[in-house]
């Protein structure tokens, strides 16, 4: 602290630690809240709340850790002071140094020149020649560079024209260019959430333009009764299957999709032996569908969801175009005890022209079993035509949805009654082949309905 | 001991207390086996910090975390008098509970000696606790026992049939293991035992062969097959054991996050490449892989990419009232965060 000047006020040591900042903040407060006026004038303390000062409430006095906290605080500001003065005196002395060294310097020149002191004049003028100079040199620099940028900006653009692909032909030579391809090409078309069956609903609404062209252009299904699905609760839905692959399922689900008030997620349930093959298990999941077992069924129903079981199992789809729309045994009864457990109502649907779509003229079996499908079937155009020979038929469609039935007047032990299982099964049966043929004699032509 | 003699001062209290829902759980003995494997050093760390039990140590070195108050006892399960030398520990610490954890995480090439640490070493265990009257024994397990099949239903519940390939012998250990505690439970009804059954753990900081599946540049998949994922994270995982050691659950639970991914996902969120090869093909080429000593995991793992093997929670959410606070999405972004850390060696 040699030089006072500099340093300049302290203004811890006009309001030290232990200084007045309580009342610079009530000063503080007073400025930015004019009611708070009054009050604070009438106190020497500034006063927060009015019920506080009624009850005879004095402000408690500052934690002795927050003094402590502050002393500390000065001292440090202190010796911060301490050091920027050290500093700024250096730089002082440093310039006064420099400063006398030029002089000196100056001195030994002009004494070594025999040159006497410059006048003021003179120097005056050589200056300002000397600044005409550079402006002069300035301009035309500024000026050679104005007539040069146009020349520069067309240059660029060749120059990038002619990069461009260059740069283009070495990214396809890096091979993260092939990476970055094959990463978009293999996961396009796929959300990046599931539920917790499988269901991805961005590849279902991608794959839906088809089913939605095979349900109105190709088998212009028509489709009635809609309306008896509730728009909320659980719901079995039991149908007739036919058809090889199991396209009922499908326009069942797009009907219920497109059609119903709050358009329902169907949930069908699929044989086993989908699952055991690459692609087919995969793309059933990621649709919706759940593999036929009574947990998963149980689960389904139990999350209020709408469930489609076809009884017949793999009987249906797989038998002779001769035996068409004969319903074919309803398993085990399977359906009626997850009804029966669950406590959902059971709406029967009858689906009519799935049978024509591919009429199963043969099946040879053991080519079938070999390739590890439950069934190899001849149709009048396949194998023969090949993958020609997997386009549908174009039929018309018929889907009846039934008025639905309740379970809930037979008691809870029903559910080991394997007699009255059997019994609302095969009723259910006759209800559903009732319905078909109904649809059936409605029907006048298979191809135009 | 003074610590101990506080907590029982304190459950004196609370006993004369109005509901007895809010006694405090009594101090425990605790033995643990595996204390280097990720839930043992984990666990073991973390009943160290809240002080509350007794703990014994049983490994074959010492972890370097133990503190002053843990007792740590050299132990082989692999040896033959593995059961003798644990008994007379057992008996020495007068231990209560014993948490089974000496599991390998990843699949090894000495499969004997696999076999020795997790099916008989398990036997071993259980001799021991019969002997001395242990109260409760946690053992771990894995969702892997069910096994991974075409006609899994979408959610294995406890009760499921553990169908895992028994031709397979780490497998087949893990079943063991599991049979092992069902025959203890069923002869001593008196002690609890506990399995819980973790599907993939996953986290920042877990190291195991699946990690290493997940973190190669190029994930090999089955082509056509994309089965459903589940993760649990290892601060849930480890909460789920803290939760065993507390309550007294008997059975079997399943310890899962919350949802389900498929593996395509999996490759898709974490910016890899995928490669699908025919399964025809990879089953022996992954074999091929591991006996020349090259591949992470032997061909039967491959099952566990091909088909269905989702386990349901509900139980242990109802009984053990373990709420899993990360989904299985979650756990999966909270790997490949720390894994694009590492990457750049931001992390080790």
């Amino acid at each position: 602290m040699d030089n006072p000047n500099i340093l300049g006020n302290d203004p811890l040591k006009k309001n030290g630690p232990e200084g007045k900042p309580a009342q610079n903040q009530g000063l503080k407060l007073q400025l930015l809240n004019p009611l708070a006026e009054t009050k604070t004038a009438a106190g020497a303390r500034p006063r927060v709340r009015d019920d506080f000062l009624d009850n005879g409430f004095v402000s408690p006095p500052r934690p002795k850790k927050s003094r402590k906290r502050l002393r500390k605080a000065a001292v440090r500001i202190q010796k911060l002071d301490e050091a920027v003065d050290q500093r700024i005196h250096l730089i002082e002395n440093r310039i006064d140094n420099s400063f006398e060294s030029l002089e000196k310097g100056m001195e030994e020149i002009l004494q070594r020149l025999n040159v006497p002191a410059p006048e003021l004049g003179d120097l005056e003028e050589n200056l300002k020649k000397a600044v005409e100079n550079y402006e002069q040199k300035f301009e035309s620099v500024i000026g050679k560079i104005e007539t040069s940028l146009p020349r520069a900006k067309e240059r660029k653009a060749v120059i990038s024209r002619i990069k461009a692909p260059l740069e283009k032909g070495q990214k396809i030579l890096q091979p993260s260019f092939y990476r970055d391809l094959w990463r978009k090409f293999s996961m396009r078309g796929t959300g990046d959430e599931v539920d917790e069956f499988g269901l991805d609903t961005v590849f279902e609404d991608r794959i839906k333009p088809l089913f939605d062209f095979l349900y109105n252009k190709w088998w212009r299904v028509e489709a009635e009764g809609i309306a008896n699905i509730p728009d909320s609760g659980r719901v079995l839905l039991v149908a007739n299957h036919s058809g090889t692959l199991p396209f009922d399922g499908a326009m069942i689900k797009l009907a219920v999709r497109n059609y119903h008030p709050t358009r329902r997620e169907v949930r069908p349930l699929v044989e086993n032996f989908a699952y055991y093959f690459p692609f087919i298990g995969n793309f059933m999941a990621r649709t919706g569908s759940v593999r036929a077992c009574q947990e998963n069924a149980i689960r389904l129903l139990e999350k209020d969801e709408v469930v489609i079981v076809f009884p017949e199992g793999i009987k249906g789809p797989t038998k002779y175009y001769k035996e068409r729309y004969r319903l074919q045994r309803f398993g085990r009864g399977g359906f009626v005890r997850l009804a029966l457990k669950t406590h959902s109502p059971i709406i029967p649907i009858a689906v009519v022209g799935s049978e024509e779509i591919y009429p199963i003229m043969a099946r040879v079996d053991f080519i079938g079993k070999a390739l590890g499908f439950p069934i190899f079937p001849i149709t009048p155009t396949f194998p023969w035509l090949g993958p020609l020979g997997v386009v549908p038929l174009p039929s018309k469609w018929h889907i009846r949805f039934g008025t639905p039935i309740h379970l809930d007047e037979h008691p809870p032990d029903a559910v080991d009654d394997q007699i009255l299982i059997n019994q609302i099964s095969e009723k259910i049966r006759t209800q559903i082949q009732d319905m078909v043929y109904e649809l059936l004699k409605k029907r006048k032509s298979t191809w135009r309905g | 001991m003074p610590v101990k003699s506080k907590t029982t001062v304190k459950s004196k209290k609370t006993k004369a207390g109005e509901s007895p829902a809010f006694t405090r759980p009594k101090s425990r003995v605790i033995a643990i086996t595996g204390t280097r494997s990720f839930i043992g050093s984990n666990l073991l760390q973390r009943l160290q910090q809240e002080g509350r039990h007794q703990l014994v140590a049983l490994d074959l070195e010492k972890p370097d975390f133990l503190k002053p108050a843990t007792r740590f006892y050299k132990l082989d399960l692999t040896s033959t008098t593995a059961d003798v030398t644990l008994s007379e520990i057992l008996e020495r610490e007068k231990c209560d509970t014993f948490i089974h954890l000496a599991f390998l995480s990843s699949p090894t090439h000495k499969s004997s000696y696999a076999h020795e640490l997790e099916s008989v070493g398990t036997m071993y265990v259980f001799h021991a606790c019969a002997k001395n009257k242990v109260k409760k024994i946690i053992v771990s397990s894995t969702t892997m026992v069910y096994g991974a099949l075409p006609i899994n239903p979408n959610f294995l519940v406890e009760e499921s049939p553990l169908r895992g390939n028994r031709e397979f012998r780490p497998i087949r250990d893990r079943i063991e293991v599991e049979e092992h505690a069902q025959n203890f439970q069923k002869k001593h009804p008196e002690t609890t035992v506990t399995v819980l059954r973790p599907c993939t753990i996953l986290g920042p900081t877990i190291r195991n062969f699946i990690t290493t599946y997940l973190s190669l540049p190029v994930i090999t998949t089955l082509l056509g097959y994309d089965p459903l994922v589940q993760f649990v994270h290892e601060e849930d995982a480890l909460d789920a054991y803290r939760l065993a050691v507390e309550r007294d659950c008997r059975g079997v639970f399943n310890i899962v996050g919350r949802g389900v991914l498929p593996l395509s996902t999996i490759v898709k969120l974490s910016g890899k490449v995928k490669a699908p090869i025919l399964h025809a093909f990879a089953y022996p080429m992954v074999e091929g892989l591991w006996l020349a000593q090259v591949g992470i995991a032997p061909a039967a793992y491959l099952d566990y990419i091909r088909y269905l093997w989702v386990a349901d929670g509900s139980k242990a959410r109802k009984e053990l009232g373990f709420f899993p606070k990360y989904s299985t999405k979650e756990s999966l972004e909270a790997f490949l965060g720390i894994q694009r850390l590492r990457a750049i060696h931001l992390v080790e």
